[in-house]
């Protein structure tokens, strides 16, 4: 328990870091949104000196931070000049449409890696395993990018799934069960293309350490207890193999998130992604600003989770407590 | 007389591991042996003399790199090397049950020991949950684990326990033959005692065949019915173990004989120089541990509890005891790699650590010449071509070869890499060599090889030596003095013989008699 209010001061902490340092980065850009209006003839000079006064953008950095932190307490996380709205109901649907996106890659990706992984330690050296190197080493030296073109190229010549977006037109008037499988339809592609993205490192990370547990003193003394093949593999190798890769699934997210941005913006999946990139180009300030603040949580989340699966996963950790 | 039932017979077995496709000489070349209930057969040989092969192969556990080359093996009627995986698979921890050195190892670190061998139950019985945790219970209690433990981590339990768990699975589905190798190695005196008694009780109350592997004659001598000694792979010496004692026939067996550690049994050093300068003094030590132990608590192990000790160059000090006596402490807070809580070191020159398990303490991927310049490197001594003339130096003076040079440590033998590690210590030309059990774990003949090297290095380099053992039988052949650490304290000390002939403290008097004794 004091553990985890550590853990939770730790990461208030850490976000504060990362607002003022993103604050600063963004103010390190030359322009700011209302630049291109100045351009504009038809408007005059008065009224974008009017609007910059309205947001606060004529003030001082450390005062235009104090005024955003006064916001973020109000749930509202700045305001976004592009959306004319505050960032916060702008922000949230986009980070659950990523977390839907992240969560169920990174299941998927695991669950794959697991099982290829297990089969591929297990029959060592044979065809299968070979097949899993070629194939792993293969995708480790393709980008994402290339993966998630060649997805949308192979999608659109078959037309089996669709494209872009996240529903349907019409996705109001369907059934529970129809809204479901439209849903499903439409993450199939992002889905996939993280899932190819992460997959090579994890079945390899699976297999390495399943190898290591599998060549230990107490896999073979388990063999000669009798204990089955299967069972063995699965009860007994894995569940000793399991906590370096744990470790791995906080780590790994972070690289997640950053392809999870690209495969977005290529697939137009209304998540964070491509509400970021677009904040940028515009220099929406408080939109990117708390577009990383999204992904940050996310991050922190995720290595929280991570470690406390690590805490129950190994006994050797929960003895001398996490630190 | 009844004959009892013969369980095992192994006739000419030959067994050798293929080395990149080139068939290698046999590492088991034509044993052959029988064992019937009741009966325990011991196998002694030095380390590489293939008694694991052996082992590993009656259960059809070769490697993948070892093939059978002929032979058969019979248990019960069933020619085992015909059997494929899948009917060896329910015979391997039912009918035939094995216990191999390191428990620490042989168990799996993330579940909790009961968990461990109820899964042995569960494998060979069709029973339901609550019935494999209520034999598994059983066994447990049948070796003497407290039913308390069944919920423990292997990390959570001394060597002992971990051994006794080992135990509990090897015996909780009865079987007919208990393999156990090395069953006793890296474990302290009292506790090996404790652990061989286990297994003859067990012989006596499920009337098993026991097949007990040793490198350690004493050990089989006082256990085993008849005697079976191996030398590079074969059988050279067989018969019932009196008779082996009395009149070896092999010079191996002689060998191995003369090199149990005996009490008594230390060289005279000649007539005494002058006090020789000490190399190390220590006043006073205190080192605690905070460990937490049980919800929310924390328990305070005084792992030193005062200890003075003083050293003089050439002479050498023994500190004996349990584990968990402090010891291991000591050495590290004398070689600095921990500093006590309060007291006082003072060390002339440079002291070096040389650990039990040589294997993890070197690197295994550097080669043998690379381990030992690399303090050389690290100190920047001399260029790269003196490094690596003072390397092999180093190498033939704690009596390794050149050939040594370009192999790994995991393609050495233990005798072997401790003596690497005793050249990567001298390296650095200290003036006292600590051993943290540098010896626990190998085979006699190799220790009295390292314990004469030590002799020697002290000879001609007034190295200063602190042997820390929980042995007194190992130490006592090369020692000057002794001390006994019990919980953290010097409880006796004094020149070997004395200590010896009249302990004072009952601690001393446990690992005195725990001294493995041939019979006389």
């Amino acid at each position: 328990m004091r553990y985890l209010w550590r853990r939770a001061a730790h990461a208030v902490l850490l976000l504060f870091a990362v607002s003022v340092f993103s604050f600063a980065l963004v103010e390190l850009a030359p322009g700011d949104y209302f630049d291109e209006m100045r351009l504009n003839p038809q408007i005059s000079r008065d009224t974008v000196a009017d609007l910059r006064a309205r947001y606060g953008l004529d003030r001082p950095l450390p005062a235009r931070y104090a005024l955003w932190l006064r916001s973020v307490a109000r749930g509202e996380l700045g305001y976004s000049f592009a959306y004319a709205s505050p960032v916060g109901p702008l922000l949230w649907p986009r980070a659950l449409h990523t977390l839907a996106l992240t969560g169920s890659a990174t299941l998927l990706a695991w669950l794959l890696a697991i099982a290829i992984g297990v089969q591929s330690a297990a029959r060592q050296g044979e065809w299968p395993d070979r097949l899993w190197g070629a194939l792993t080493s293969g995708f480790l030296a393709t980008p994402d990018l290339l993966v998630a073109l060649g997805l949308l190229l192979v999608a659109l010549r078959t037309g089996a799934f669709p494209t872009g977006g996240m529903v349907s037109p019409g996705f109001g008037e369907l059934s529970a069960f129809g809204k479901l499988r439209d849903l499903a339809a439409h993450a199939v592609l992002p889905v996939a293309a993280l899932v190819v993205g992460m997959l090579p490192v994890l079945v390899r990370q699976v297999r390495a350490s399943m190898l290591a547990a599998l060549a230990s003193p107490f896999a073979r003394a388990a063999r000669a207890h009798g204990i089955p093949r299967r069972r063995l593999l699965y009860r007994h190798a894995l569940r000793a193999a399991a906590p370096p890769l744990l470790s791995l699934v906080g780590f790994s997210l972070g690289s997640l998130l950053s392809g999870a941005l690209v495969v977005e913006a290529v697939m137009s999946w209304p998540g964070l992604g491509p509400l970021l990139i677009e904040a940028i180009l515009a220099r929406d300030v408080y939109v990117v600003v708390g577009a990383v603040m999204a992904s940050t949580l996310f991050l922190l989340a995720g290595n929280l989770v991570a470690d406390l699966l690590l805490y129950a996963a190994d006994p050797r950790i929960r003895r001398e407590g996490l630190s | 007389m009844v004959e009892a039932e013969r369980v095992l017979e192994v006739r000419d077995l030959t067994v050798a591991y293929a080395i990149g496709g080139e068939p290698a000489p046999a590492a088991v070349d034509g044993v052959s042996f029988d064992l019937a209930a009741g009966q325990v057969l011991g196998v002694a040989g030095a380390s590489g003399s293939g008694k694991t092969t052996l082992v590993l192969a009656l259960a059809g556990l070769l490697p993948g790199a070892a093939r059978v080359l002929g032979g058969r093996v019979r248990f019960r009627g069933r020619e085992l090397l015909e059997l494929p995986e899948s009917a060896l698979q329910p015979l391997r921890g039912a009918e035939l049950a094995m216990v191999f050195q390191e428990p620490g190892l042989a168990l799996n670190p993330v579940l909790p020991v009961g968990e461990q061998v109820a899964e042995v139950v569960r494998a060979h019985r069709g029973w339901d949950e609550a019935r494999c945790r209520e034999q598994a219970v059983a066994s447990m209690s049948r070796v003497g684990l407290h039913e308390r433990l069944y919920a423990a981590f292997p990390h959570e339990l001394s060597h002992g326990q971990r051994q006794r768990v080992t135990i509990a699975q090897a015996v909780c589905c009865e079987p007919v033959l208990l393999v156990a190798d090395e069953p006793t190695s890296g474990l302290d005196s009292t506790t090996r005692a404790e652990i061989l008694a286990l297994l003859a009780e067990l012989r006596d109350r499920l009337g098993l065949a026991l097949l007990l592997v040793s490198h350690d004659l004493g050990t089989l001598a006082a256990h085993a019915d008849r005697l079976l000694v191996l030398y590079d792979g074969r059988v050279v010496e067989a018969g019932r173990v009196r008779e082996v004692f009395e009149q070896p026939r092999h010079s191996h067996t002689r060998e191995l004989l003369s090199a149990i550690p005996r009490p008594g049994a230390r060289r005279g050093h000649g007539v005494r120089q002058p006090r020789p300068p000490e190399v190390v003094r220590a006043s006073g030590l205190f080192k605690r541990y905070l460990r937490r132990g049980g919800p929310g608590g924390t328990v305070e192990v005084r792992a030193l509890d005062g200890v003075d000790l003083a050293l003089a160059a050439a002479a050498t000090l023994a500190i004996v005891g349990e584990s968990g006596s402090g010891k291991s402490t000591l050495a590290r807070c004398l070689a600095g790699l921990e500093a006590p809580d309060r007291g006082e070191i003072v060390l002339e020159g440079g002291s070096q650590l040389i650990f039990q398990d040589s294997a993890t303490a070197l690197n295994p991927r550097l080669r043998a010449v690379e381990i030992v310049e690399e303090p050389l490197v690290i100190l920047r001594r001399g260029s790269g071509r003196e490094r690596r003339r003072r390397a092999l130096e180093l190498f033939e003076r704690v009596g390794l070869s050149g050939d040594f040079a370009a192999r790994r440590p995991l393609e050495l033998s233990g005798g072997q890499r401790q003596r690497l590690a005793i050249a990567r210590a001298l390296a650095v030309e200290p003036r006292l060599l600590i051993l943290d059990e540098a010896l626990t774990g190998l085979d006699v003949s190799s220790q009295a090889q390292i314990l004469d090297l030590l002799r020697e290095l002290q000879a001609a380099h007034a190295l200063a030596c602190l042997l820390i053992s929980h042995d007194l039988g190992v130490v006592a052949a090369v020692a000057d003095e002794v001390a006994v650490l019990h919980q953290g304290r010097i409880v006796e000390r004094g020149p070997v013989a004395g200590v010896l002939a009249a302990p004072q403290h009952d601690e001393t008097r446990a690992l005195v008699a725990a001294i493995p004794a041939p019979p006389a």
